[in-house]
């Protein structure tokens, strides 16, 4: 099949960038999404012009490294799927398609569909972890784990930071991802003892990273590649309301 | 330069480590601030280490060339970490998990490595708990195990099909922790160049930032290297697209012995090529065979044929036939080979892809059968999800193809006991290192051997090593550092000046063809020889006629793949030399020469040694330094599936 | 009172406060309609009821927590509307809605049409019982500050314009109410999908009943049947 691509192009973070159109021949069904990308990249490439920069690794589905907006959705039309694992069979000869970095202040573009999602990674050093050194751990099954409680948490902890939520939120809020890293730690035993002030630094840190608020659009949701629910916001909430108003003043918590 | 000593214990195996972690020398926690230590990747290992070494107080710059470090391509294991835990009363012990892994391994490996990751593989999974890794658990609340392929007892830990995703969050969640308190500087989307030896010791690396395309140096008292496998020198593999050799080459180059690179791991059951284009391969779980049926036709004129249209008489179920007692179940270099023979002789089913169909069936019409398709959707639901969303075929409807695929190296660079490479102050963990695993990983060993290395050893040993020396405040204005800068530049600058007609991915997929023909499953003197005399001449075209377009001081991915292709290029000839030194079969090594009708065959008298070779120079052939391996607890057998 | 400031400053906590300030004025919606359905029961039962209402005590009381919690809900929503505007400078050339609906994205806009409702109601109906005894009204009556609320509220409704206007603007405000009061749900901590699901019940019966009391009394006024 034969394809126009309306592909954004932008050389750096100062750069204003713009739209570019490109054809793309011979397009099998059989195809991923980021190997249509690829012919195409070939295609400039032999002819000494730069390819489109995109982000990639697994090919898998699960590093979180890919995602763009294809017209007008994170990651294209296929639900729980991210662009690397969507196969041209979702698309048709002489489709039309408008490929789009994420667009968030909180997320600069780089170049083209590149774009600089470290306000994640602060977001998980505000509070994302559990504090245990290496060494300190007691036996495994010290500690049983309810396993309602385990197979949520394991709902929430598939979130691989692809940052499609962010994307495709009216708001470009950052909240499932948030709630998501909350959700984690907060539903085990050993994430209780921080519960309070991890919601309170993570929640505290989204805003610091300049991403917008949650309206309960549930436009993340659907575009979750892990389909992480967005009940996990009305708990980050619930959280965060019990570590700032309704818990006492917490003096010998860690500072780290 | 001879092989340094191995530092390998001596005494009885039980209490070597706990013996070595005496004697080894200690940093005093007032002074380990004043030591710099740089770690290259921030994987299992990577992560492991720069969060561990944080946490007591070194000062760690750890590398990744990510935009995060959660990004890492342990991320992408999927079935489970082995420990010796015996949760399940099914008489598993430190002991067994050794034994099975050194036989596993098809005795190539050192013995008290194997005991050593056996030993820690508990403390692995305390930690990871701790961390909040939600791992699969049991109504009562205590942890749920499965069994593995290669052992007889339920010993690995999972969480659904993620588990490295899982250990690695873990990991990297300890690894931000560090990151806030300050102890880790962590440098994302900055990719190693190049190592810097100064006095014979390893001091500093330099890298690429690839977003602005500077080039810095970074100064250490010792650097340690967690850079992964090199499975991409097939160009596909199941491997992350920018998993590549170049830290651990350029290492190489700089004097780190490399080992074993002709040991790789071929994985049974991906999903087939479908075209030229095709960028990468997709595992599926090894356990699909517990329930699937493999078969091919008969007959080569029925492979075009829809599976439906083919007589259950007219089919061949090779692996029950070849190999009654295990079956479908056969280990995964034997279940591998097995279906490149089939393919090979014509057999093979799928699309034409370059005359050749490379395919076979993993047909579950017999379980639908027998256990109902409720029970096949529970049990294997989301994995026939995928293979739908990949191939767009109903895996209810018509049977999976499946072919194997590189998946995982045991070669790497040379280590001692101590993880130390040849390199003074070079230190080496994870799947980077020449690893535990001998001749053939077991399932579910890479993630406890990355975590092994990077929370429980190498703390300890890098403090043997820091502890001999003093903090001397060497400076990134050093000649040596200037000297290696100017040497990177120089080289980025050559691939962008070639401006040739060849863009680097046909490069690529040309080198990674010829090694997965001659050098993958079954390798042959003849192959080895002639792909020998190819690897060079295709390196002399890459740097006349490659092109690169851009410039280097942006965001060029050209650029990046430029430089790992050209280490891939210089790489493949030391791992065909390899293959081609080592005249025996053994693991994932199949040398066709060497077999007892289609099983490998082992020589132990004449190969039972660690190859390490040396660089002497690109186009040189590099100098073979042997490390005799001793068995003295578990003793050589020839593994039999028959 | 840091932590209350900080807890204001944070967006969830922004959030939170609209989310309560949003409960309780829809309970004020609520009984507001409740009170007004007396004008079916007739003239004494309705101004007695506004004479009570006219107790300094509980006018003064009301009117306090009322504007307090308009002011909040409001500045709190343009702080969030400022964010969130700050939060993606640069918007799609194409971008798709999945989840969010009519409803929830126009929230931004029903609000403030709720509150020029708000403002003609006053207008209507309170200002002219006050001091200067401004009235968009046809002939407002009042004794001494309190208002005669029947007849007002008849003469006012009957006429048609005025009942067209009190009917659209109880839709916009049936739109905002419906979507918020879900919503609110979720921004206090609701979470689990029975509850949810439970809350989009109560919050669909309770705004019906607020528009449709709200309605029906138009419809009475203007069919003259009271």
């Amino acid at each position: 099949m034969r394809l126009t691509l309306h592909i954004w192009r932008q050389k750096g973070r100062s750069d204003k960038g713009g739209f570019e159109t490109h054809q793309v021949d011979n397009v099998s069904e059989h195809m991923s999404f980021l190997e249509m990308l690829d012919v195409l990249n070939e295609g400039l490439e032999s002819q000494g012009k730069e390819p489109v920069a995109f982000e990639h690794d697994c090919r898998e589905g699960i590093c979180g490294s890919c995602g763009f907006v294809i017209n007008g959705r994170a990651h294209g039309p296929m639900t729980r799927t991210t662009v690397c694992q969507l196969h041209m069979r979702s698309f048709k000869d002489g489709d039309d398609l408008t490929l789009e970095p994420w667009r968030a202040k909180a997320f600069p573009i780089l170049r083209d569909l590149i774009v600089d999602r470290s306000a994640f990674d602060r977001i998980v050093q505000a509070g994302g972890f559990v504090s245990t050194n290496t060494g300190s751990a007691p036996e495994a099954n010290s500690v049983p784990v309810r396993r309602d409680c385990a197979d949520k948490s394991m709902d929430a902890a598939a979130c691989i930071g692809c940052g499609a939520c962010v994307a495709m939120c009216p708001n470009a809020s950052a909240s499932l991802f948030t709630a998501a890293k909350l959700a984690h730690l907060n539903l085990l035993p050993q994430g209780e003892p921080e519960r309070l002030i991890r919601s309170e630094k993570m929640v505290l840190q989204m805003d610091i990273e300049g991403f917008g608020h949650c309206t309960n659009h549930g436009d993340c949701e659907v575009v979750c590649p892990k389909g992480i629910s967005v009940t996990t916001i009305a708990q980050m909430n619930r959280n965060y309301v019990q570590a700032t108003l309704l818990s006492s003043p917490r003096e010998g918590d860690s500072t780290e | 330069m001879s092989l340094p000593d191995n530092k390998l214990p001596t005494g009885p195996i039980q209490t070597a480590w706990t013996d070595r972690k005496f004697s080894m020398k200690l940093v005093n926690p007032a002074n380990r601030r004043k030591y710099t230590v740089i770690v290259v990747g921030s994987g299992l290992a990577g992560a492991s280490a720069a969060a561990t070494l944080g946490e007591l107080g070194y000062n760690v710059h750890c590398f990744c060339f990510q935009d995060s470090p959660r990004r890492a391509h342990s991320i992408a294991a999927q079935g489970g970490i082995n420990a010796a835990k015996n949760y399940q009363n099914d008489g598993d012990s430190v002991y067994r998990l050794f034994y099975d892994t050194v036989k596993g391994g098809d005795f190539r490996s050192r013995e008290p490595n194997v005991y050593r990751l056996a030993e820690v593989s508990v403390n692995i999974i305390d930690q990871a708990v701790a961390q909040g890794v939600p791992f699969a658990r049991e109504y009562g609340g205590l942890l749920a195990n499965r069994s593995f392929g290669g052992a007889q007892v339920s010993r690995t830990f999972y969480a659904r099909g993620q588990t490295g995703q899982q250990l690695l969050l873990g990991a990297y969640s300890a690894l931000e922790r560090q990151i806030a308190r300050g102890t880790v500087k962590m440098h994302s989307r900055s990719e190693m160049l190049d190592l810097v030896v100064v006095d014979g010791r390893a001091r500093g690396i330099v890298v690429r930032d690839l977003e602005t395309g500077k080039v810095e140096s970074y100064v250490a008292d010792a650097v340690a290297l967690g850079t992964g496998g090199y499975a991409n020198v097939f160009y596909l593999s199941t491997n992350a697209k920018g998993c590549n050799v170049t830290a651990t080459w350029r290492a190489h180059k700089r004097g780190a012995y490399f080992a074993n690179p002709c040991f790789t791991q071929i994985h049974p059951t991906c999903i087939p090529v479908a075209g030229s284009y095709q960028s990468k391969l997709t595992l599926m779980s090894e356990s699909l065979r517990n329930d699937g049926r493999v078969w091919v036709p008969k007959n080569p004129a029925d492979c075009g044929k829809h599976p439906g249209e083919i007589a259950e008489g007219d089919r061949d179920y090779y692996l029950e036939r070849k190999y009654p007692s295990y079956g479908n179940l056969s280990p995964r270099d034997i279940a591998s080979r097995a279906a490149k023979e089939a393919c090979d002789d014509g057999r093979g089913v799928g699309p034409m892809v370059e005359g050749v169909r490379r395919g076979v069936y993993l047909d579950f019409a017999d379980a639908i059968k027998r256990l109902g398709k409720p029970a096949v959707v529970e049990k294997y639901g989301n994995l026939f999800e995928m293979y739908q969303r990949i191939t767009g075929e109903d895996p209810y409807e018509v049977p999976m193809r499946m072919y194997p695929a590189p998946h995982y190296t045991m070669g790497g660079l040379w280590v001692d006991y101590q993880l130390q490479s040849t390199i003074p102050g070079l230190f080496v963990i994870g799947e980077a290192n020449f690893s535990d695993h001998g001749a053939n990983r077991l399932g579910a060993s890479a993630l406890m051997q990355g975590l092994a290395d990077g929370y429980f050893v190498l703390p300890f040993t890098l403090a043997d090593y820091l502890a001999g020396r003093k903090p001397d405040g060497l400076q990134t204005t050093h000649a040596a550092f200037k000297d290696v800068e100017r040497e990177v530049n120089a080289r980025t600058d050559k691939l962008l000046s070639i401006k040739g007609k060849r863009t680097v991915d046909s490069f690529h997929r040309e080198l990674g063809l010829m090694m997965w023909d001659n050098c993958g499953m079954a390798r042959t003197d003849e192959g080895l020889a002639k792909t020998l005399k190819r690897i060079p001449e295709l390196r002399e075209e890459f740097w006349k006629n490659v092109t690169v377009a851009g410039s280097g001081a942006e965001l060029n991915q050209s650029l990046e793949k430029a430089g790992r292709v050209a280490d891939f290029l210089e790489f493949a000839e030391v791992m065909c030399l390899d293959a081609r030194t080592r005249e025996e079969s053994c693991g994932g090594h199949f040398r066709t020469e060497y077999q007892d009708e289609g099983e490998a065959k082992r020589n132990d008298e004449k190969f039972s040694h660690v190859s390490a070779w040396e660089y002497t120079g690109v186009g040189n052939a590099p100098t073979l330094h042997k490390e005799p391996l001793e068995f003295n607890n578990v003793h050589f057998a020839t593994r039999s599936y028959k | 009172m840091n932590f209350l400031l900080s807890f204001w400053r944070s967006t969830v906590g922004t959030k939170v406060v609209v989310a309560v300030t949003g409960l309780f004025l829809f309970a004020f919606t609520l009984f507001h309609m409740i009170g007004n359905l007396q004008v079916f029961t007739g003239p004494g039962d309705m101004d007695a009821y506004g004479a009570f209402l006219h107790k300094p005590e509980v006018l003064w009381g009301g009117r306090a927590l009322v504007s307090t919690s308009i002011l909040l809900h409001i500045v709190g929503t343009v702080k969030l509307v400022k964010t969130t505007a700050a939060a993606r400078p640069q918007g799609y050339r194409k971008w798709t809605a999945q989840a969010s609906t009519f409803y929830s994205r126009t929230m931004k806009f029903t609000g403030p049409l709720v509150l020029v409702y708000f403002v003609v109601h006053l207008l209507n109906l309170t200002t002219g019982a006050e001091p200067g005894h401004i009235a968009l009204h046809p002939n407002y009556l009042q004794t001494d500050g309190v208002p005669k609320a029947f007849e007002n509220l008849t003469a006012l409704l009957g006429n048609p314009l005025w009942a067209a206007f009190y009917i659209v603007a109880n839709l916009a405000l049936g739109f905002h109410l419906w979507h918020g009061a879900y919503s609110m749900c979720k921004t206090l901590g609701l979470s689990g999908h029975r509850q949810l699901r439970l809350a989009r019940i109560i919050a669909s019966l309770l705004t019906a009943t607020v528009v449709g009391g709200n309605i029906a009394i138009t419809t009475a006024c203007v069919l003259h049947l009271v």
